[in-house]
């Protein structure tokens, strides 16, 4: 079944099941998603993952299909990250998010520590920006549609991005294949 | 062929996307969704049930169905006694045994697959 079908199931049936087929197709992303947002927090971003789809469960009504489920569903999870940036109030300075990586580097998921050095060094928009375009394969207008920033300041953010990664993967030595 | 900085950085990601294992996931969430919705949809239900079955009792139900059955089951009397069994040559009944089989046959398959 097609994710129109499964959300109009679940809109005008209440169909669980067909919400539950829903959550089994996107948890890897999404919570991929917040892995990335939260620089592999492993614990913290199945419970923002849990909560983007509660969320979207009780709106699903609002889906009216403008957009495809994927985008719908990626603008949820970036509310609900923002949400929590701001609830606990996390700034950008070097000390706060040395301690987040280092309590993150407790349950990192496989060997990923390389990835969220990388991450670490961009902006909170850039990595969003980065992680939407090169891990979830989202176009330069769904991620604006995800954001609600204009195109180009999304290109600004992935160009501004994808120049320090490139430092970054120089200086650490990073290869090309 | 040295790759270019944007080059670089997709690659870079291309090697680090991960598909994230359910480990039981799926099922938290669906623990924490709301039970309200399906409070209403058991009520709707049950409601729709009421209605139909009041209607159906109103409306003289019972003596339609039995009128419809009647009429249904006197035409399948009628069109079986009509049948002329040896206006059909042996050749014709074995075709529509051989195909009512066939069709038995894929049916179970398909099942079974």
């Amino acid at each position: 079944m097609d994710d129109i079908s499964l959300v109009t199931q679940v809109a005008v049936f209440h169909n669980r099941k067909a919400f539950d087929k829903l959550v089994m197709k996107y948890q890897s992303p999404i919570r991929r998603f917040f892995l990335n947002q939260t620089l592999g927090d492993g614990p913290l971003s199945d419970d923002l993952a849990q909560e983007c789809f509660i969320k979207a469960y009780v709106n699903i009504t609002q889906f009216k299909g403008l957009s495809g489920f994927s985008t719908w569903l990626y603008r949820i999870a970036y509310n609900v990250y923002y949400d929590h940036v701001r609830r606990n109030k996390l700034t950008s300075d070097i000390d706060t998010v040395e301690v987040r990586r280092m309590n993150a580097g407790q349950s990192v998921i496989g060997e990923r520590i390389d990835i969220y050095g990388a991450l670490e060094i961009l902006s909170e928009t850039e990595r969003t920006c980065i992680t939407l375009q090169l891990m979830e394969g989202q176009p330069i207008d769904k991620i604006a549609d995800i954001t609600h920033f204009p195109q180009g300041t999304v290109k600004s953010h992935l160009s501004r991005g994808k120049q320090k990664l490139a430092i970054y993967l120089k200086q650490n030595g990073y290869e090309t294949k | 062929m040295k790759l270019n900085d944007e080059q670089l950085v997709e690659q870079f990601f291309a090697e680090h996307i991960v598909e994230i294992a359910d480990n039981g996931f799926t099922k938290k969430v669906m623990k924490r969704l709301p039970q309200s919705a399906l409070r209403w949809n058991k009520l709707w239900t049950a409601g729709c049930w009421a209605a139909a079955i009041l209607l159906f009792f109103l409306l003289d139900g019972i003596n339609s169905v039995k009128a419809a059955f009647i009429h249904v089951t006197g035409d399948l009397l009628g069109m079986l006694a009509s049948f002329q069994f040896d206006s059909f040559s042996p050749f014709i009944i074995y075709l529509g045994i051989l195909s009512t089989t066939a069709v038995i046959a894929y049916n179970v398959i398909e099942n079974s697959n």
